[in-house]
């Protein structure tokens, strides 16, 4: 049903898009993998057994997926230190005992069969791995290449790279490589530590990766080395004045909280949980709680699947308080990417330029100036009838076209300049399911704006959650840009969720603020429950279950809920869109060159377990007996109907078709030609012969008499 | 709400004298409410009937004549029952109070019978639902309504299957006088008599806005799309899936450009051309282009779209049931549907389903794809919506509300503030507790609901649209206790509140169409915006909110940033402040890279750190407003340069010329003539002697923007005379371009540098 319907509305969203400044979408991520021997060692799991170097390439591979469907801009390269030989690209030629597997680039089909395809074997051939041990001090040496050599990947492009979120990933088993150094230690430490500087001063995210903490999670210890030299970046990227280091600060600062867990950590090299890795605005927004009160409000939409921020919005709270909060998109909808055009013979994309052509002339104009509301058809029908053959008498249609300039469409459209408004309280129980329009938006106070916001914030949102049993609401107008359509918004408090983890540690799991939700119009609810037509169906009176019937229904409804004692409650979001999955699955083995996987290899997580379900038979039938006193089914209305003949679209029901079917001289009317015949039955029983044969019932009503009487046809006498 | 087939409806208007003030705000409802049929319902009827008209024109009257009639005079019929058209919105647009006076039942009469009689001369044509509203403010003296009048009344209404919209102008606003109340309560009382036995609605417009905004503008009949609720694979209930949401948008326009030729339409069409890229003069023909997907950088082509496609059977299939708090009400992702079953017996085992949900407080999560094309499988909460005992008019009914999928959700995290209390670096970010105490006492005073609202339960979930659909409805009730202790009522119940900007564009288009002339109406005005989009007044909030209003912004101070290249400053409260300030900070550092503008506040100004090129003179306005005075000028003066030398021929020297412009202005208000006089040579040294460029400078002489003088800013150095002078001087003649002797000012303007300086 309709969920793609042409939206009118949709041409306003795109300039919704237009308006706002991007912020950063591209990032930068170089995976530094150890190639000493010990990566060799194998490790097993989930019943497959790989190298590290093997599980490293497996998980970059995942990632490299995952950033292909979610944010295509984003670079990655991954680079060996301590191997044997040394890339021969210009860029790293320099460096002894590096080499370059994939080149930092957008990941492609290439990327990702290059990583599927690694094998240990022709790895160690070319470039092979190094024996560390050999040497002492030799591991430092050979880290110490690979941080230079991301340094000068990572600051490629000059200045445009500054405007890049950096990552680092160090993939090694070693946790000291100083530990045979002796003597060169302090002097190797330092250069390591200045290294590391550099890329703090960078902003770039650092991170180890101690895959064989996977295996035994006391072999590898982040002791002083790792963990100082993680330091020394961080406390670089603090004391970068610049602001891009706020990214790098971030990552610097959760360095020094509780090292998370190395799952986790697996998980987001995977890409798994890349959806949270940025947190973008959409757009700012202010909110006027008061008249004069605004808070800055970002308004957060998402790009492709990784853009959150949607705007930075003035909320006013007061007449003289307005404080700055942006929105953010937390649930967006992903939607398969639109197709391109591209040329049949060398697949490029092709350029597309738009004019704009007088309808009347055919000219090209520069601009157009002016608008106008054209009546529907129908009446333009009317109208242009009186033009063509009365041209004088114009007004006598029934109405003409009505033109307005851009500027006063402009002024017909802002009603309220572009912000929130608080225009009062509700308990949050006034909202219904049914006050329902689109995604919600996160609201959080935007300081760097409106400095004072988060207080005002947090005393609103406190105003409204602290002592109260049921939260209340606030109830805001709401203009998304200047122009745009007003609509009321429900300021639905959230209260901030923590859960424990395996591991012991306490997290944030929900996020203490107001979630926007865009509230209908009179003009946009329907209530088909209540519409007279719809009761007729139903005898005239709506029917209400008894207390029995509800009983047993609780009854079935205990028997078939999805929380299980002792298991995560259910959530949606654990499960991916069949759709989109079916979509990358196949794109992916197309861009690879490879045919498409078949159907059966998608898991659709949406599918219920009706095993499980039917399991339940004997309450599912206690349900059937209790509401429609059979097992059976509901009691054959339909077919009553049909056999009394006052619905003779009932015949539609399988049961009737036979039934209907005979009731007519097929071959008869197929002889008779016109009204005689076959037209003048319904097209609905038209459709019984066609269904009594299993034939197509799709087309109009020519299209299905010419069916029938080609079927005739061909039966025999 | 929606209706099916043809529909017939008769506006049954009083416009006697006591009617003059309402009648601006009534005229407006019925004018958007033809226009509504003509432009969305075309092929409604509506027939207008004033009464209290000075003069009479109704055939009920011309037929019973003069003294049988009597009752039926200063009743006039100004619209027959017809399609609606431009001449009938006219006849609305003129409609104002006359001094005229009769009673309603016999103007509703009048109305009955012109139904009946157009029903009778084409009984094909009205098969839909047939309407007469009435309205008036029921406060004059008219002859009581006896009750076999009133059966009577009834049976005509019954039989012409008519349905009765009463509206009481006025009802539940303070009343005229005591006498005129009394007239009212005694004329609702008949009226309610009257909808106890025939079909209808009582609504009260107690206020101009409630009067401006009576009707919808366009009705959407409810379609159905049939499935199946399977539970398992053993037992399944027909249900039809409606929308039950659905944003209303507004009439699109269409390109439109005056067109040369007579009797040309003037629109026009976006057509867009497709070329090969490498050959850029290449229009490629349909079959030399085909679609193609992205993989990352990579371009797929795909020549089968359905490749791509999963396409299960339409279906509606449980997964399970769930307690609520498992899906957040925020989760809901998309418009809302509703289930309701096909046949009685599925309506009642729906209805069982629906309230157990209810009484267990859980949803049902279902899977959900319709057979429409394009659609594509969504997980949804069913949740009960259970109808009220009282209403025999609605069935219990399944909530369908699409759920996101892991792909749809950004988990984002931000700092939890209700710690920041005990965090000594954060606590400026918290309320003091005299600004919690405020803010509790603002919630309380802005309640739109009142409290017990809550406790309402599941049973009046659908109470409103109860109301709507509505029997009748206690009047006078209503408003009444407002003021004091919190509204009685909620306010801005969505299912009562018309969408203003919808009113205001129809109102515009249909006004406009009348006359060619007529203006956008200014925002402020709009009386509908004002009682839905803005705090209300603080006159009708409980006593004490306007202090109370006042004080907030003392108890929370707010500095408005100009979000400038990130200073040491920004970055130490960015990171004392919350992530989302950390990260928006860093938002905020990236945008000077790219010399472009960061934010835009609501009024539109855009929150700069640099006179930008694409926009030099809003910026450097935006500079000089947040103070950053230095940055201003000299970004500007740079600006000047660029435009002038990346010119092509002579292109960009008007937008030159504007910034100089600006530019001098700002010198003369900011007290730097000294340095703009400076800057004004540099020019003349740079461009004058250039022949590509030389026409910049003319122009700026030929606008008079010389050296600023003494005259307009102290401390120029220049006198008016001096600065005559120049302009004459420099920008006279090509001729003059060849040095001359070392012109005044210049001199002076050495002189003024140390001056300069100081700025």
């Amino acid at each position: 049903m309709a969920d793609q319907e042409y939206d009118p509305d949709a041409l306003d969203a795109k300039e919704e898009e237009d308006d706002d400044s991007h912020e950063s979408s591209k990032e930068r991520i170089i995976a530094l993998i150890d190639a000493d021997q010990s990566m060799l060692a194998t490790f097993e799991d989930d019943g497959t057994e790989r190298s590290y170097l093997a599980w490293a390439m497996f998980l970059l591979e995942q990632q490299c997926s995952a950033r292909i469907r979610a944010s295509p801009n984003d670079e990655i390269g991954v680079i060996f230190y301590s191997t044997k030989q040394r890339s021969e690209s210009d860029e790293l030629r320099s460096f002894e005992h590096v080499w370059e597997h994939v080149a930092l680039a957008p990941p492609d089909a290439g990327t990702i069969r290059k990583l599927r395809d690694f094998q240990e074997a022709s790895f160690q051939d070319q470039p092979g791995c190094d024996d560390v041990a050999a040497a002492p001090g030799r591991a430092a040496e050979d880290l110490k290449n690979g941080l230079w050599a991301c340094w000068d990947l990572l600051t490629k492009g000059g200045a445009a790279s500054a405007r890049v979120d950096k990552s680092l990933l160090i993939f090694t088993n070693n946790p000291d490589p100083l530990h045979d150094a002796g003597s060169a230690a302090p002097h190797l430490r330092e250069q390591l530590h200045s290294r590391a500087r550099e890329l703090g001063g960078l902003a770039v995210s650092m991170e180890v990766v101690p895959l064989v903490q996977l295996s035994d999670p006391a072999a590898f210890d982040y002791g002083p080395f790792w963990r100082g030299l993680l330091q020394e970046a961080s406390s670089a990227a603090r004391g970068c004045e610049d602001g891009l280091a706020e990214a790098g600060q971030a990552a610097a600062l959760q360095m020094d909280e509780a090292p998370e867990s190395l799952l986790a950590k697996v998980d987001r090299v995977r890409g798994i949980n890349l959806r949270i890795a940025r947190k973008r605005p959409l757009a700012a927004l202010t909110w006027s709680l008061a008249p004069g009160l605004k808070i800055g409000v970002q308004n957060a939409r998402g790009i492709g699947a990784c853009g959150f921020g949607l705007a930075a919005l003035m909320w006013s709270l007061a007449p003289g308080l307005k404080i700055g909060v942006q929105l953010y998109g937390m649930v967006q909808i992903a939607k398969r990417p639109a197709h391109k055009y591209i040329t049949r013979d060398k697949a490029d994309l092709v350029t597309s330029s738009n004019a704009l052509v007088a309808a009347d002339t055919g000219t090209i104009l520069p601009s157009v100036q002016h608008k106008a509301f054209v009546p529907d058809k129908k009446l333009e029908g009317r109208f242009d009838k009186h033009k063509a053959f009365v041209p004088d008498k114009k007004l006598e249609g029934r109405f003409d076209k009505v033109m307005l300039s851009r500027a006063e469409e402009r002024e017909l459209r802002t009603l309220r300049p572009k912000g929130l408004t608080l225009l009062g309280f509700k308990p949050a129980s006034c909202l219904k399911d049914s006050h329902q329009l689109g995604p919600s938006r996160f609201v959080y106070p935007d300081e760097r704006w409106l400095k004072g916001s988060t207080a005002a914030y947090v005393a609103l949102y406190r105003a409204c959650t602290v002592g109260r049993e049921e939260p209340l609401m606030s109830v805001c107008s709401y203009v998304p840009r200047s122009g745009g359509m007003p609509s009321l918004a429900a300021m639905l408090p959230q209260r901030p969720g923590y859960e424990t983890g395996d591991d012991g540690t306490v997290q944030l799991v929900d996020s203490p603020g107001f979630h926007m939700l865009l509230l209908p119009f009179r003009d946009d609810v329907r209530a088909p429950e209540a519409e007279q037509a719809m009761l007729k169906r139903l005898d005239g009176v709506p029917p209400r279950a008894s207390d029995d019937q509800v009983a047993a229904a609780e009854t079935l409804i205990s028997a078939l809920s999805l929380d299980i004692p002792g298991e995560p409650p259910f959530s949606s979001t654990l499960i991916d869109n069949p759709h989109l999955a079916r979509y990358w699955q196949v794109l992916e083995d197309l861009a690879m060159g490879d045919e498409p996987r078949p159907l059966e290899d998608l898991e659709d997580d949406t599918a219920p377990e009706a095993e499980g379900i039917d399991a339940h038979g004997a309450t599912i039938d206690a349900f059937k007996l209790a509401v429609w006193g059979s097992t059976d089914g509901p009691p054959a209305q339909k077919k009553a109907a049909a056999a009394a003949g006052t619905k003779r679209k009932a015949a539609e029901v399988d049961g009737t078709v036979a039934e209907e079917y005979a009731k007519h001289d097929w071959r008869g009317l197929a002889a008779k030609p016109g009204k005689a015949g076959l037209e003048k039955l319904s097209a609905a029983l038209l459709k019984t012969y066609l269904k009594f044969h299993g034939l197509a019932v799709s087309g109009n009503k020519p299209e299905l008499i010419a069916r029938i009487q080609e079927h005739v046809a061909q039966q025999p006498q | 709400m929606a209706s099916r087939g043809k529909e017939a409806a008769v506006v049954v208007l009083d416009v006697g004298p006591h009617m003059a003030s309402y009648l601006p705000a009534l005229r407006k409802s019925v004018f958007l409410l033809a226009e509504s049929k003509l432009l969305n319902h075309s092929s409604h009827e509506l027939a207008v009937v004033l009464f209290g008209t000075t003069g009479t024109a109704n055939e009920v009257y011309d037929e019973m004549g003069p003294e049988e009639g009597e009752q039926y005079r200063h009743i006039s019929v100004v619209q027959p029952l017809a399609c609606p058209d431009l001449k009938c919105l006219k006849t609305i647009n003129s409609i104002s109070s006359e001094r005229g006076s009769s009673d309603h039942v016999s103007a509703l009469l009048v109305g009955v019978d012109l139904l009946k009689k157009a029903v009778a001369a084409r009984p094909s044509a009205f098969k839909g639902h047939k309407r007469l509203l009435l309205i008036s403010s029921f406060d004059t003296q008219v002859e009581e309504l006896d009750p076999e009048t009133c059966t009577d009344v009834a049976a005509q209404l019954t039989q012409a299957g008519l349905s009765l919209e009463v509206y009481g102008v006025g009802d539940g606003a303070p009343a005229r006088s005591e006498a005129a109340a009394a007239q009212r309560a005694s004329n609702l009382a008949g009226l309610h008599e009257l909808l106890a036995q025939a079909a209808g609605s009582y609504r009260a417009l107690p206020s101009e806005v409630s009067m401006a905004a009576i009707f919808t503008l366009k009705e959407t009949a409810s379609t159905g799309y049939k499935a199946s609720l399977a539970i398992g694979t053993k037992c399944r209930i027909e249900v039809q899936v409606y929308k039950k949401t659905a944003k209303q948008p507004l009439p699109s326009l269409k390109l439109y450009s005056p067109p040369t030729a007579a009797g040309g339409s003037g629109l026009v069409t976006r057509e867009t051309e497709y070329r090969d890229p490498t050959d850029r003069d290449h229009v490629l023909a349909a079959e030399e282009k085909q679609k193609g997907y992205k993989y990352g950088q990579q371009l797929v082509p795909v020549e089968d779209d359905a490749l791509l496609a999963y396409k299960p059977e339409p279906c509606l299939e449980l997964l399970g049931f769930t307690a609520r708090e498992n899906v957040p009400r925020w989760h809901y992702s998309a418009e809302c549907y509703v289930a309701l079953g096909v046949t009685a017996p599925d309506a009642l085992a729906l209805s069982a389903l629906v309230r157990g949900l209810a009484k267990q407080d859980k949803v049902a999560v279902l899977r959900y794809l319709g057979t429409s094309r394009g659609s594509s499988i969504m997980l949804m909460a069913g949740s009960p919506q259970v109808a009220p005992d009282a209403s025999l008019l609605q069935q219990d009914c399944l909530l369908l509300n699409r759920l996101p999928f892991a792909d749809d959700m950004r988990q984002l995290l931000f700092k939890d503030f209700t710690q920041y209390k005990a965090d000594p670096s954060k606590q400026h970010l918290y309320p003091s507790t005299d600004g919690m105490k405020a803010m509790r006492q603002l919630v309380k005073n802005l309640s739109l609901a009142p409290a017990t609202t809550a406790a309402a339960g599941a049973t009046q979930q659908t109470q409103t649209q109860a109301t709507q659909q509505g029997s009748s409805q206690q009047p006078a009730a209503a408003a009444a206790a407002a003021a004091a202790a919190g509204p009685v009522r909620e306010q801005l119940v969505p299912e009562d509140t018309l969408n203003p900007m919808l009113q205001r564009f129809y109102w515009f288009i249909g006004q406009r169409a009348l006359d060619p002339q007529f203006q956008v109406p200014d925002a402020k005005d709009d009386v509908l915006a004002a009682a839905v989009l803005d705090q209300a007044p603080a006159g009708s909030l409980p006593a004490g909110t306007e202090q109370l209003l006042a004080a907030l912004p003392k108890h929370f101070p707010i500095t408005e940033r100009v979000p400038a290249a990130p200073t040491a400053e920004a970055g130490a409260d960015a990171a004392a402040g919350t992530s989302a300030a950390a990260a928006a900070a860093g938002g905020a550092a990236m945008a000077p890279a790219a010399a472009a503008a960061v934010v835009a506040d609501e009024s539109g100004v855009r929150l700069v750190s640099e006179v930008t090129d694409d926009a030099p003179l809003e910026s450097f306005a935006a500079l000089l407003q947040h103070g950053q005075i230095d940055k201003a000028f000299t970004g500007m003066q740079r600006v000047v340069r660029q435009l002038v030398e990346a010119s092509i021929g002579p292109r960009q020297f008007p937008r030159a010329v504007q910034a100089v412009t600006a530019l001098r202005q700002a010198a003369v208000q900011q007290g730097r003539p000294a340095a703009f006089n400076a800057y004004l040579d540099q020019l003349r040294d740079a461009f004058k002697p250039n022949p590509a460029k030389r026409a910049f400078w003319q122009q700026l002489m030929q606008q008079q923007l010389g050296p600023i003088s003494d005259d307009e800013a102290p401390g120029a150095g220049v006198s008016r005379a001096a600065a005559e002078q120049y302009v004459q001087l420099h920008g006279a003649a090509q001729q003059a371009a060849p040095e001359p002797a070392k012109p005044a000012p210049m001199a002076v303007d050495e002189e003024d540098d140390e001056f300069a300086g100081m700025d």
